[in-house]
């Protein structure tokens, strides 16, 4: 997929990492792929990593808003992961509530989320 | 006096220096011990020594004609003298002060000793005493400003390490870290308490982090949203945060500030809170037989 790389951990869970090509000013543009990997492959999981970034401004954070809720449609749940210390801190200074997303510190981590719900 | 018009500034001065030495080593000698007042911090043998030096580097420094030039060897020289001289002030228990009262004493020293030489006229006259002053000057403000440096240097130092201190980060077990807040949090520290907070998340993958405010004496909106702040850059991060130790006016304070801590995790004590972190992690701590 343009923007992303996209691996299939087990049967239920995908790990998505963003290539450097991704435009997050235009989520639409990956809005019917992601559904449609997401239903093909009954993805129940999602696990976004953010380890190439240091920092989220609003436009990232909200296509990572987006993101959600696209995965939300397809009852998949999001859990963002390898968060930056630079990028939580520039993200908790303008954030006024609670991401709507899970954030887990690794893939280990994040499976626990999952194994939670 | 037809010579004398020809000369420079400079060389009037070291002209007359040259003929003055003995009255101006004479004034050293005799006023010498009253230099520092009733302090003793250099003995009148250090007095004599130092101002002779001196007066050698001054020579050293006029000869150059450039006496502002502040890369120049004999100025470097003449800075390095008095370098050390403060040091050695200082280290007796001197202040600055007294090492600006040991320089006027040099000062007034050189101008006491020359003595009327009717060949000068009172323009060169008024020339060597304004040259004079402002090689005492430049040199003033130059060791201020390494004295000023130094202490600043100091004093950040000293800032940093309190900060340290300040703010002990703990990996108490694995996974789990504590940080007792202590004193009052304003936005320069939480910003650095957050800092090293999230990078000891990020190397320690730690899971945990109870934050203890127990010292924590007042709390007012702009802390309270601090800590939220810091709760949310914790969770971001994949770690759970635990807040232990809010006393009675400080849930009062936040109650009253009308700050809703939301989803946190708050516990009564650092070992309440502790206890939470271990039971999320699914460890169990019991006493062994004894």
């Amino acid at each position: 997929m343009q923007g992303m790389h996209l691996t299939v951990l087990s049967s239920q869970c995908v790990l998505l990492e963003p290539g450097v090509s991704l435009d997050p000013a235009n989520p639409e543009q990956y809005a019917a792929d992601i559904i449609e990997f997401l239903q093909k492959n009954r993805i129940q999981g999602l696990i976004y990593d953010l380890k190439e970034l240091a920092l989220i401004d609003k436009t990232y954070y909200q296509w990572l808003k987006y993101l959600f809720t696209l995965c939300k449609l397809n009852n998949t749940q999001l859990v963002a992961i390898h968060m930056k210390p630079s990028a939580a801190y520039g993200l908790s200074c303008f954030m006024k509530e609670p991401p709507p997303f899970e954030t887990a510190l690794n893939i280990e981590s994040a499976r626990r989320v999952f194994n939670q719900v | 006096m037809s010579r004398k018009k020809k000369l420079s500034t400079a060389e009037l001065l070291i002209e007359n220096l040259k003929l003055n030495i003995g009255n101006i080593s004479e004034l050293i000698e005799t006023k010498g011990a009253d230099a520092f007042g009733d302090d003793s911090l250099l003995s009148t043998e250090e007095i004599e020594d130092y101002s002779i030096e001196f007066l050698e580097l001054f020579v050293g420094i006029l000869h150059t004609q450039q006496y502002s030039d502040r890369d120049s060897p004999e100025y470097q020289a003449l800075i390095s003298f008095f370098n050390n001289c403060s040091e050695q002030i200082q280290i007796r228990g001197g202040t600055m002060d007294q090492f600006v009262k040991y320089m006027h004493f040099l000062q007034t020293c050189l101008i006491e000793g020359l003595h009327e030489d009717k060949a000068m006229s009172m323009a060169q006259y008024r020339d060597v005493l304004l040259m004079m002053a402002s090689i005492f000057n430049d040199m003033t403000l130059h060791i201020f400003e390494i004295y000023l440096g130094e202490k600043e240097f100091t004093i950040n130092a000293q800032q940093e390490e309190l900060l340290q201190t300040s703010t002990p980060i703990t990996e108490i077990w694995d996974g789990v870290l504590t940080l007792p807040i202590i004193g009052s949090l304003d936005s320069s520290r939480t910003m650095v308490v957050m800092e090293k907070l999230l990078q000891k998340i990020e190397t320690e993958r730690s899971r945990m982090v109870v934050i203890d405010v127990t010292g924590v004496i007042t709390i007012d909106s702009q802390v309270a949203h601090h800590l939220i702040q810091m709760m949310r850059a914790v969770k971001l991060m994949g770690a759970t945060p635990i807040i232990t130790g809010i006393r009675p006016e400080i849930a009062r304070a936040l109650t009253n500030l009308n700050i809703d801590l939301g989803d946190v995790v708050t516990r009564s004590t650092l070992s309440e809170g502790l206890k939470e972190a271990f039971r999320h992690l699914n460890i169990v701590v019991c006493a062994g037989e004894s």
